[in-house]
């Protein structure tokens, strides 16, 4: 069976961003996470299910069992949990080839800069964390700080130690994609093409439509109640 | 008086906007991780994450030098919180975002420390606000929201922060100064390292 789109995850992403910031109560929310469930079992997605499901129930456990003192941070990780449906949807749209989606947001008419930024922003969070973990890494190897409580010990050090590091690597990163897109051809002014099938086919449809019907029911019901 | 700034010397190419994305990300996450300094005080959380993220907007604002940096570092911060739920700081930050695009008008606004140091310091203003704005506009739905997280006693001392007129004026201070200190560190290295590398 055909996999709905890049345009229906938009849409759906979409249709999820103003359901969860419309839904109050923390069972429309786990109704929320169970239906972000179904779709990225409808995207071929099963086994990205179950780390989803675990970091939802640790945020929220965490959030539970956080004592009050860190304050905002409780509210983090709830804000978190309560994001987890968004961040399902948002990862079919981060498993989606970058080319159909550059492709379906070109004919959408979006800018051509934004499209790139949005690309970018959406793949690139894993890589970033990935190199704060081998500049982390990197330092502990150097025996830089050896102890965990070195770095409290030498704050301005352990500051300029992280982030000097991190700031070349975003300025080589950078360098690095805009160098390689160029190469690909992206300031092209010619009509973008996809070997991925990007049209609005019926299963984009009958995804879009039980994405509503289920998002209209969970919204009820909090009225209802 | 100063000279007008070229359209062609002010237009983004897609180098830029792809160097703004990457930069952001990691602001995004450090603005993420950063709310766990509540544990010292709920005031200086805004001020040690512009401290924090200042020498990356430093590098970022000195490398893209094009007028708008600033103002788009707001919209997708905003963004980002939409997705939390939080729908009024994408106003918030906008509003703060062109304000301080005010700020770095001219030519090479973003070269220069004090001025970008104040646009800054501003965004990260208008970062604090967006915990004070909800309680003035719709008050009780925002505490409706919070009371799901958080119990009576912390709801208190939470609101104490972020309604006291005192304690919302020494927060935002607080965020000003974390944003200059950042920046005026930010600048010391980023003519150290990147500068001396050629980086930027």
């Amino acid at each position: 069976m055909r996999k709905p789109g890049p345009k229906t995850h938009l849409l759906v992403l979409l249709l999820a961003t103003i359901l969860t910031i419309l839904i109050k109560e923390e069972w429309q929310v786990h109704m929320m996470v169970a239906l972000s469930v179904v779709y990225l079992v409808l995207n071929h997605l099963s086994r990205k299910v179950m780390p989803f499901i675990l970091v939802y129930v640790m945020s929220l456990v965490i959030a539970y069992i956080m004592p009050q003192m860190l304050g905002t941070m409780k509210l983090v990780f709830y804000s978190f949990a309560r994001m987890m449906p968004l961040v399902m949807i948002g990862a079919t749209l981060m498993y989606s080839p970058p080319g159909s989606l550059m492709c379906v947001l070109e004919r959408m008419a979006v800018p051509r800069p934004i499209t790139v930024m949005i690309c970018v922003l959406l793949r690139f969070f894993p890589v970033v964390i990935m190199e704060m973990q081998a500049i982390r890494d990197g330092i502990r190897a150097r025996g830089i700080f050896p102890h965990w409580y070195s770095a409290l010990l030498h704050p301005a050090m352990a500051y300029e130690c992280y982030f000097m590091p991190l700031v070349v690597r975003c300025l080589k990163l950078s360098a690095e994609l805009a160098s390689s897109a160029e190469l690909r051809g992206i300031e092209s002014k010619c009509s973008r093409t996809s070997i991925y099938p990007y049209h609005f086919k019926s299963v984009d449809a009958v995804a879009l439509l039980i994405y509503i019907i289920a998002g209209t029911a969970i919204y009820g019901g909090g009225i209802i109640r | 008086m100063e000279a007008a700034v070229s359209p062609l010397q002010n237009r983004w190419t897609l180098r830029d906007f792809i160097t703004l994305a990457i930069f952001n990300v990691v602001m995004l996450i450090i603005m993420t991780i950063c709310p766990i300094f509540t544990f010292a005080s709920y005031l200086v959380v805004g001020g040690i994450t512009a401290l924090l993220n200042a020498p990356l907007y430093v590098v970022m604002s000195n490398k893209i030098n094009k007028r708008g940096v600033l103002f788009f570092t707001s919209v997708i911060t905003g963004l980002y919180f939409i997705a939390y739920g939080y729908a009024y700081f994408l106003l918030v930050l906008a509003c703060m975002g062109i304000v301080g695009e005010l700020v770095l008008w001219g030519k090479d606004g973003y070269k220069n420390p004090v001025r970008n140091a104040i646009a800054y310091a501003l965004f990260y203003v208008g970062y604090s606000l967006c915990a004070i704005v909800p309680l003035i506009f719709f008050r009780d739905a925002y505490i409706a929201t919070l009371s799901k997280s958080y119990s009576k006693a912390a709801m208190d001392k939470m609101l104490y922060y972020y309604s006291t007129p005192s304690m919302a004026i020494t927060m935002l201070a607080i965020s000003a100064a974390g944003g200059l200190l950042g920046c005026l560190i930010g600048n010391v290295l980023f003519k150290k390292h990147v500068k001396k590398a050629k980086l930027a």
